[in-house]
């Protein structure tokens, strides 16, 4: 019965705990329904919400789908100049996080936007241009930053589904276009799908962007009462009916990565041949790839780079430093509880397969699936119960950067734990039977056998860890102890303020380590595209 | 009758500066069921896509049924060619039920003719049972048959298949090959099948081309490609044989002319026993092939030769044995022609 509790086992078994409170407390206040709470709301703020929801959910999936699946059907059948650069730039967006491409935006197309300004005087307009901040700029923008998944996941599928598709249809009569609506986009469906499925679930977690343009969601709501009208009760029930419309989301999800098996014709997937377009269709191509990639990619970044430089003398002073040094303190201890948390539940679940280490798996995987101010509602209302009971209302926990952290790790457990745990799944059994069966302490066995194994996998974890964590803002903002400023803090609080040329130091910060783990999303997706 | 359907003519293909094709020629009529034989590599399934149309960098000039598929001013799309293809790996469509797959190609005709014709093929095929499965519930010889019924359901003036049987296990290989070349000679369809099995060649084919690095090198009736082949690469590729010196040979056989220069080919059924011959040899290997032996003996000066004979005549390895050479037909060729 001991050996059943091993120290693995057990400490994964807190980790699913800790995971599982903040989420089901939220839950729960479904089943705990305050009626005046919801009384206001139906009568004043849900009906809104759930309009503006459902219109951002219809228009960024429109969006999403047709930039992602339209880039990845031409990056994969397609020869044109240019191809290597604008497959490389097609991923790139990956790298600005969504506020930061949402507050460039508004800079240059609010109504006193620079570019709407220039646009004004160059054709002497006597009237001001109407404000991007509606539906359809945040669509674009949210579009724009997330269609990155579909795109990665429709030519995955595109790849895999390999040239003998395509000369099946050939021989039997059909033009490319044919093909593509009847044998492609039907293949890749279910692949499409679950891009779009994260794209959603971006969507619907998203604050900084929403925020910026002042388009209500349940986010913004949630935070909005929470630390404008202090009810933390209110934000409760919100986070409940945000966490019910995911959890559809994720059954969807579930439903549709069963059917994603079956996707190459023919067993010898080769990629497909691609074919040499004319000389006007490819200047279309290029024409669009480059007109998608300035949009999503150049034409931020460019700005952020510039501002930068205006604000690089006046900004750049201790105050930055400290803002840096509290993002990198944060980053740094959740990375430490990550990579510990997913070392010791990738061995206990390697060592003991079954249906439990399985489902301590999934369960350790829904932190990132729940948005993350729904999260802090949850973790702020456990800690402060944490406080009360064992430390009769002192800060402790609610207090403390130790919030954030927990935050933090709840959230991104997942992203350290599973490749981390494939990894370790990559181990064989006879190779973990020689460690058991050797004579060294299981400290030397660590050091000199799995260690090796799990370096390159381990490593790579941290580092994406580090840069979710350093760009995450709505648990940061909701979880902070006073004063404890983070650079995507001092990123929202500019440009509430409209500051958007000083918010810009901090956001080249944050893309230039995004761009790390883009960069090898990309290699690895590309190195496998040449494989086939 | 026997006017040219298919003709291929000066065929070559090039591909990064390699030569993958070298001026293939060859021409079929109406009905005959061809076959490409050549080891991996030589070039059968590119000189197939060439005719497909699948491949589009190759030159020379291809027609069928009176129509120009390719010349140096032209080149027909596959989509236009009146050709169906069968892969090696069958390339149904998963989302796609039996009868769906079949009916494919047929979404421009109208309901009545796409029902004639899937019945039709299913009779053909013998697949009535499975038209609701999905391609992934069928097992390897079903999908076979799927695929065939498909191309066919085009009613294509050529049918390609290519290594059609290469995924199926032996006994199942033999009975389809049978199964598919009585649908074809039924329906009267000109069919080339690539293979590098020699043995499904010949139980398919009334012609058979031989291919080796890119070149065809003997386009002939099956009969004549085992009885005569035109080089020693084909002879050492169809079947099995050693080659001797003219002059060497003459010791055992007398030849009535003999040729400076050149070696002679000795199949193995060309060996027989026989106890009372005076040419004793030495068994070094024995490979038991139910109704015959293929025994590895050696003779005179350690020369090596192989013999065929009934399973009859079981012997031990070191024994001696009398042998006699009973070739009717004497194939040689010159030296120069071995340097492959």
């Amino acid at each position: 019965m001991l050996k059943l509790l091993s120290f693995s086992k057990l400490i994964s078994l807190l980790m699913a705990i800790v995971v599982i409170i903040p989420i089901a407390i939220i839950y729960f206040s479904l089943l705990n329904i305050d009626y005046a709470i919801w009384y206001h709301l139906n009568s004043f703020v849900l009906p809104e919400l759930i309009a503006n929801t459902v219109k951002l959910v219809i228009g960024v999936s429109l969006g999403t789908i047709v930039l992602g699946v339209s880039l990845s059907y031409i990056n994969t059948f397609f020869e044109f100049r240019g191809k290597k650069f604008f497959t490389f730039f097609a991923l790139m967006p990956m790298s600005i996080p969504a506020y930061i491409m949402a507050f460039v935006y508004v800079a240059l197309f609010d109504t006193t936007g620079l570019w709407s300004l220039k646009i004004k005087e160059a054709l002497a307009l006597d009237f001001f241009l109407p404000s991007i901040r509606n539906f359809y700029g945040i669509t674009l923008v949210l579009s724009l930053s997330f269609y990155p998944y579909v795109y990665l996941l429709a030519r995955n599928s595109f790849l895999n589904i390999g040239s003998k598709a395509i000369e099946a249809t050939t021989m039997l009569g059909l033009s490319r276009f044919e093909t593509f609506y009847r044998v492609i986009l039907p293949l890749s469906g279910p692949w499409i799908l679950s891009g779009l499925i994260l794209t959603l679930m971006e969507t619907l977690g998203d604050f900084g962007a929403v925020s910026i343009f002042n388009y209500s969601t349940f986010t913004t709501a949630i935070y909005r009462s929470w630390f404008g009208l202090f009810s933390l009760k209110t934000a409760q029930q919100l986070a409940s009916i945000l966490i019910s419309l995911v959890s559809l989301l994720m059954i969807l999800g579930y439903v549709i990565s069963k059917n994603k098996n079956f996707s190459t014709v023919g067993k010898s997937s080769v990629s497909p041949r691609t074919i040499k377009v004319g000389f006007i269709s490819e200047i279309f191509i290029i024409l669009y790839s480059s007109i998608v990639s300035l949009m999503a990619f150049f034409i931020p970044l460019a700005m952020i780079i510039y501002w930068s430089i205006y604000a690089i003398k006046a900004d750049l002073d201790s105050r930055f430093f400290t803002f840096l040094s509290n993002s990198l303190e944060i980053a740094t201890y959740s990375v430490i509880v990550i990579i510990f948390f997913s070392l010791t539940m990738s061995y206990a679940t390697r060592k003991y397969q079954g249906v439990i280490g399985q489902l301590i798996k999934n369960i350790s995987s829904l932190g990132y699936a729940v948005p993350g101010s729904v999260l802090a509602v949850g973790i702020f209302i456990f800690l402060n119960f944490m406080d009360s009971t064992f430390f009769n209302g002192a800060k402790i926990f609610s207090g403390s950067i130790l919030a954030m952290i927990i935050g933090m790790s709840i959230r991104f457990l997942t992203i350290g734990l599973s490749p981390i745990s494939n990894s370790f799944l990559r181990i064989s059994n006879s190779q973990l039977a020689v460690l058991e069966l050797n004579q060294n302490s299981k400290l030397k066995n660590f050091i000199k056998a799995l260690a090796p194994m799990i370096k390159v996998s381990t490593m790579s974890a941290s580092l994406m860890v580090f840069v979710e964590v350093i760009k995450e803002m709505p648990i940061s903002l909701m979880t902070r102890p006073f004063g404890k400023e983070t650079l995507s803090i001092r990123i929202f609080e500019l440009t509430s303020e409209g500051e958007w040329e000083r918010a810009a130091l901090p956001s080249l910060f944050l893309i230039v380590i995004s761009l790390i783990p883009t960069f090898i999303l990309y290699i690895n997706t590309e190195i496998k595209a040449e494989k086939l | 009758m026997n006017e040219i359907f298919l003709d291929v003519k000066n065929i070559s293909l090039k591909i990064d500066n390699k030569s993958i094709l070298t001026d293939v020629s060859f021409s079929l009529v109406k009905g005959d069921l061809a076959c490409l034989l050549g080891p991996s590599g030589c070039g059968k399934t590119s000189l197939l896509r060439v005719i497909a149309g699948l491949e589009d960098r190759a030159l020379g000039v291809i027609s069928s049924n009176k129509n120009i598929l390719q010349n140096q001013s032209q080149f027909i799309i596959p989509q236009k060619r009146k050709i169906g293809m069968v892969f090696q790996d069958y390339a149904l469509f998963p989302h796609l039920t039996i009868e769906d797959n079949i009916t494919f190609g047929l979404a421009k005709e109208s309901k009545e003719k796409r029902v004639k014709i899937l019945i039709q093929m299913l009779e053909l095929t013998k697949l009535s049972h499975l038209i609701k499965r999905y391609p992934h519930k069928l097992s390897g010889g079903e999908q076979q048959r799927v695929a065939l019924a498909r191309a066919l359901a085009l009613s294509p003036d050529i049918l390609l298949l290519d290594e059609p049987f290469s995924n199926l296990d032996a006994t199942l290989r033999e009975s389809l090959a049978e199964d598919v070349k009585n649908i074809l000679k039924e329906l009267s369809i000109t069919s080339i099948l690539v293979t590098h099995d020699q043995d499904e060649a010949f139980s398919f084919a009334d012609k058979i081309g031989v291919m080796n690095d890119g070149k065809l090198e003997q386009f002939s009736s099956s009969y004549d490609i085992y009885h005569a082949p035109q080089n020693p690469f084909i002879a050492k590729f169809i079947g099995e044989g050693t080659f001797f010196p003219c002059s060497y040979f003459n010791k055992y056989v007398p030849l009535t002319q003999i040729l400076e220069n050149h070696k002679i080919l000795i199949r193995p059924e060309d060996v027989t026993f026989d106890d009372k011959s005076e040419l004793k040899a030495r068994i070094i290997k024995k490979q038991f092939r139910g109704s015959h032996f293929l025994y590895t003996i050696e003779f005179d000066n350690q020369l090596v030769i192989q013999s065929l004979v009934s399973s009859y005549h079981d012997h031990a390895i070191n024994e001696i044995i009398g042998i006699k050479f009973e070739v009717d037909q004497i194939l040689s060729y010159n030296n120069q022609r071995f340097s492959t």
